[in-house]
């Protein structure tokens, strides 16, 4: 693949350049979830052109920054004065301990070294601050094998089962408020386009996601 | 050629209707809501696709396995 799927120029054709299932529609029922004073620092892991930044910044009046380890990513970002973007790996934040209301992971997760990310997701938080996901996540076992065979650097390819990202969140000490299955919203995010960027058959990406029965989730989890 | 099926195979068929040489073309297969383009055979004129016997009982089988549970 010439370039990682995330930088390619597909994602500037989707609607509002929000790179995930659900849209910001999926956003704002998770931070339902989250007790946020306006001004609140909150910090979007793989923040991407920073769609979910600006809407959290206008629309919640939060202190919004976003971190992205793709520099080509970060350049297209549209800037306003009221969010920030930082280059740098989820893996190892450039911030300082307790200093973020919530962190917040849309369809990046599974991309992280998770272990890692998650240890410094957990160091970032203040106490009781919130780290609200959304992801994609396998609802059968058995077909973990077939998506394990699509090109790396996928979200679909890194899916895990939710026993399996559930075990994660509570080893590093975060308490799962709650986790919500929103595989409806899969339907309508255009996939197989994005599937001539990753020069992936679109025949097999049906038929592997098929088998894993890919689904879509939203999980809330509080540091105590 | 196509990355899903040998389209060279099929060099010289000519749509039923109209009897315009088929060329390569992008057409959106849709499944069960689900939806992507791939690359076939289909006519400049009334657009009507060919899908080969192979793609519809190889992958497109398989799809429809996938996609339903059976």
């Amino acid at each position: 693949m010439a370039v990682p799927l995330y930088e390619h120029p597909v994602w500037e054709s989707l609607p509002d350049q929000v790179m995930r299932p659900g849209g910001l529609i999926l956003t704002e029922r998770a931070f339902s979830f989250a007790e946020l004073a306006s001004g609140s620092r909150v910090l979007d892991l793989g923040c991407g052109l920073g769609a979910t930044l600006r809407h959290l910044s206008a629309d919640y009046g939060l202190a919004a920054f976003g971190v992205d380890v793709s520099s080509p990513l970060l350049g297209r970002a549209d800037r306003d004065d009221k969010v920030a973007f930082v280059q740098a790996r989820s893996e190892q934040l450039p911030l300082a301990s307790e200093s973020i209301g919530a962190v917040i992971s849309e369809c990046t997760l599974s991309l992280f070294e998770m272990e890692s990310a998650l240890r410094e997701v957990v160091r970032v938080l203040k106490p009781g601050g919130w780290f609200i996901v959304s992801d994609l996540y396998v609802r059968n076992v058995d077909g973990i094998a077939a998506l394990r065979q699509l090109p790396a650097g996928t979200s679909i390819g890194a899916a895990m089962a939710q026993e399996e990202i559930e075990a994660k969140i509570a080893a590093c000490g975060l308490d799962i408020v709650t986790w919500q299955d929103c595989s409806e919203h899969l339907k309508a995010f255009p996939f197989c386009r994005l599937s001539t960027a990753a020069e992936v058959n679109p025949f097999d990406l049906v038929i592997a996601a098929g088998k894993a029965k890919l689904g879509y989730y939203v999980m809330v989890a509080r540091k105590s | 050629m196509s990355q899903y099926v040998d389209l060279s195979a099929y060099q010289g068929w000519a749509c039923a209707d109209c009897g315009q040489p088929l060329v390569p073309g992008s057409v959106d297969v849709s499944y069960l809501g689900n939806s992507f383009p791939v690359e076939l055979l289909k006519c400049p004129g009334c657009g009507l696709v060919f899908v080969p016997e192979e793609l519809a009982l190889g992958k497109m089988v398989e799809v429809e396995k996938a996609l339903e549970d059976k």
